[in-house]
């Protein structure tokens, strides 16, 4: 029997008459990367914001690990671990406080988080950067930091959002391997990109999601043969998602954030 | 739960106040900011005994006594006088129309006529009168050069009273003699300080507590945009936190470094101007603790009903203003007008400035203030009621 990690059920999310999501209904298996694909302002980020409890779905239901997004937030966010395109670390703060900080807030004990730390540190290569500002990091050094960041709490659910933008190819080379190391360990993971070759390559399946609605979701193998022997997901991606720039972006990705 | 809670809101408060330590800057303003606010204020509104480069016209036309055969003039008495103990320089005009004339063009400040008969008039026992014009635009200054004549003009009414009254005594027989003093004023009203103190005494306490409600008033506004601009907050959200425990701890961190900016301005403004302290510590902590709960509620109302800190600063501008000038931190109520005097009593600040005050200068105890503490502590009440749920809903959505 399939156990699944994430279960969506019509979750809808208005912003006045702005339908941001419409009734998207999709289930993640447990241990899975699943891909959010999307051109912006389609509703990736209103989705995964009601799937990590920030935001509050208009109506539908989600559970994530059996639990209740809307009912169960403080239980769901103890499973989750969330990578923000945004690097989410107090700059006067040193690596070690921001990583006591965050791990305090998910009750971990002090002693078990300085071991946490230090190995976590080690495992992404920070050790010698432990008691330096975050403010002087490097974008690359920031982001390996977020990650270790999350992992301190063992999350179950792992939620990426452009984990690799902006960041030189060393850097992506080393990330995307500790992605799939993470998954191994039987992690899921779900990622939001709009870089198609990380999509292909990280994910076993990939969901395509525009104006809100859901467009697609299969395994991007079933997706390309649609279009062709020598379909890309690039083919896929505007297949559905079409050739138009979307200059209503801005309005749209901006709804969701209001209040917080 | 409740043990979680709280050990989430100290959590929040000791990050807050690491990240305080690790921005000298933000840490150095917190001291240098309020220090120069006291002393633009101390000094900008001071006793008229501090004005500088203030300039007084003479127009001197007395024509003099002459006394055997010697011409003498009274004036050259009491100009002196006006000089007495201050900065003031005299200038001399020839005629009232051309020191008029300076006095408008702001050449000086002020012009004093004698007039022909002065010596004359004081001579044949009658009255001397002097004019004096001063600039309406200025009402301290105006305030400051009456002072001036007047005590040159009660320092020669004196003079001449003695002689008179020294001249009179010699020519009564049998009749108890008279004192120059009782011909002046019969009653004498002796005004004595309850406690010697000066005027930073007035303005210390009313500007730390002004700084208090601003601490409260900004406090969450600028933590919260300032963790929305880097993105923290939400990290910060996506963990088993409580949205009231992440907002207790911004409160608490808040108190903390309120307290102890508090603490270290009094004691700078009581080293350097030399402010009375003469209060209980700990009623006095209880005071800025209650000034800055008070204003916390409205703060977070503002942050939470504006998009960003821009517009919540203006909003906030509309609160800050009418209680810096209305609450009575900067001149007494009794100074205003009736209708301002009565809408000011509607200002928490009001109660706040009024309480610090009296325990810092005079000592008072609980019993004497703590109707003030009453409506400081429900008005931080009543608003957080509202502003906490009105935060949690924008936030849900």
């Amino acid at each position: 029997m399939v156990e699944y990690a994430i279960i969506a059920d019509k979750l809808t999310k208005k912003f006045g008459d702005f339908v941001a999501d419409n009734a998207i209904s999709l289930k993640v298996k447990k241990g899975e990367i699943f891909g959010i694909l999307g051109p912006n302002g389609a509703g990736k980020t209103t989705l995964i914001s009601m799937l990590t409890t920030l935001l509050k779905p208009t109506s539908g239901s989600a559970k994530l690990m059996g639990k209740d997004v809307i009912k169960d937030q403080l239980a769901v966010r103890k499973m989750i671990g969330v990578i923000t395109e945004k690097v989410t670390m107090y700059p006067p703060l040193t690596a070690e406080e921001n990583l006591m900080f965050f791990g305090r807030l998910y009750g971990i004990e002090k002693a078990e988080l300085k071991k946490r730390i230090t190995a976590g540190l080690e495992e992404f290569q920070l050790t010698k950067f432990r008691n330096r500002q975050v403010g002087t990091f490097s974008l690359g050094m920031k982001r390996r930091l977020d990650i270790v960041r999350v992992l301190l709490n063992d999350p179950q659910v792992f939620f990426l959002d452009e984990p690799t933008v902006g960041l030189d190819p060393i850097t992506v080379a080393f990330i995307k391997k500790r992605i799939k190391e993470i998954n191994k360990r039987g992690k899921t993971i779900i990622l939001t990109t709009h870089i198609m070759q990380d999509a292909d390559e990280l994910s076993d399946r990939v969901a395509l999601i525009d104006h809100g609605n859901l467009m697609a979701c299969d395994v991007q193998s079933k997706l390309k043969r649609k279009l062709g022997k020598h379909a890309t997901l690039e083919d896929v991606f505007i297949h559905y998602a079409g050739e138009q720039l979307r200059d209503e972006t801005q309005k749209m990705e901006m709804a969701p954030r209001r209040g917080m | 739960m409740i043990a979680k809670s709280i050990m989430d809101a100290f959590i929040v408060a000791k990050r807050d106040l690491i990240e305080l330590y690790r921005t000298p800057l933000r840490l150095a303003m917190m001291f240098v900011f309020p220090i120069l606010i006291i002393m633009l204020f101390g000094f900008m509104f001071p006793s008229t005994s501090s004005f500088n480069g203030v300039h007084i016209g003479i127009v001197n036309n007395d024509s003099g006594f002459t006394l055997n055969g010697q011409v003498t003039y009274l004036s050259s008495s009491f100009i002196p006088l006006i000089k007495y103990n201050s900065s003031i320089s005299l200038v001399n005009y020839t005629s009232l129309n051309s020191a008029e004339l300076a006095l408008k063009d702001g050449t000086i400040d002020s012009v004093v006529y004698i007039p022909p008969n002065f010596s004359s008039s004081v001579i044949a026992g009658k009255p001397a009168s002097i004019t004096l014009v001063t600039n309406p635009t200025s009402p301290t200054l105006q305030e400051y050069t009456d002072e001036k004549v007047s005590f040159a003009s009660s320092i020669l009414s004196a003079e001449i009273l003695n002689g008179t009254v020294a001249k009179l005594n010699s020519e009564l027989v049998n009749l108890p003699k008279l004192d120059p003093q009782f011909i002046v004023s019969p009653l004498v009203v002796n005004s004595t300080p309850l406690i010697p103190g000066n005027y930073f005494d007035f303005i210390g306490p009313g500007l730390i507590m002004l700084l208090s409600m601003m601490a409260g008033l900004t406090a969450l506004g600028s933590a919260l945009s300032r963790e929305k601009e880097e993105g923290t907050i939400t990290a910060v959200m996506l963990s088993p936190i409580r949205t009231g425990s992440f907002l207790s701890g911004k409160m608490l961190s808040q108190l903390v470094r309120s307290l102890i900016q508090a603490g270290v301005v009094i004691i700078l403004v009581i080293l350097l101007f030399h402010m009375s302290f003469r209060g209980n510590i700990l009623l006095t902590a209880l005071i800025l603790i209650l000034g800055i709960f008070g204003f916390l509620g409205l703060g977070l109302l503002v942050t939470a009903l504006t998009k960003d800190q821009e517009t919540s600063q203006l909003l906030l501008n509309l609160v800050f203003f009418p209680m810096l000038f209305l609450s009575g931190v900067l001149y007494p109520l009794q100074e205003l007008p009736k209708f301002i005097a009565d809408i000011a009593r509607f200002l928490p600040l009001t109660y706040g400035v009024s309480a610090f005050r009296q325990v810092i200068v005079f000592n008072a105890s609980i019993s004497a203030v703590w109707p003030s503490l009453l409506i400081l502590f429900l008005f931080g009440a009543v608003s957080l009621s509202i502003a906490v749920p009105v935060f949690l809903i924008k936030k849900g959505n």
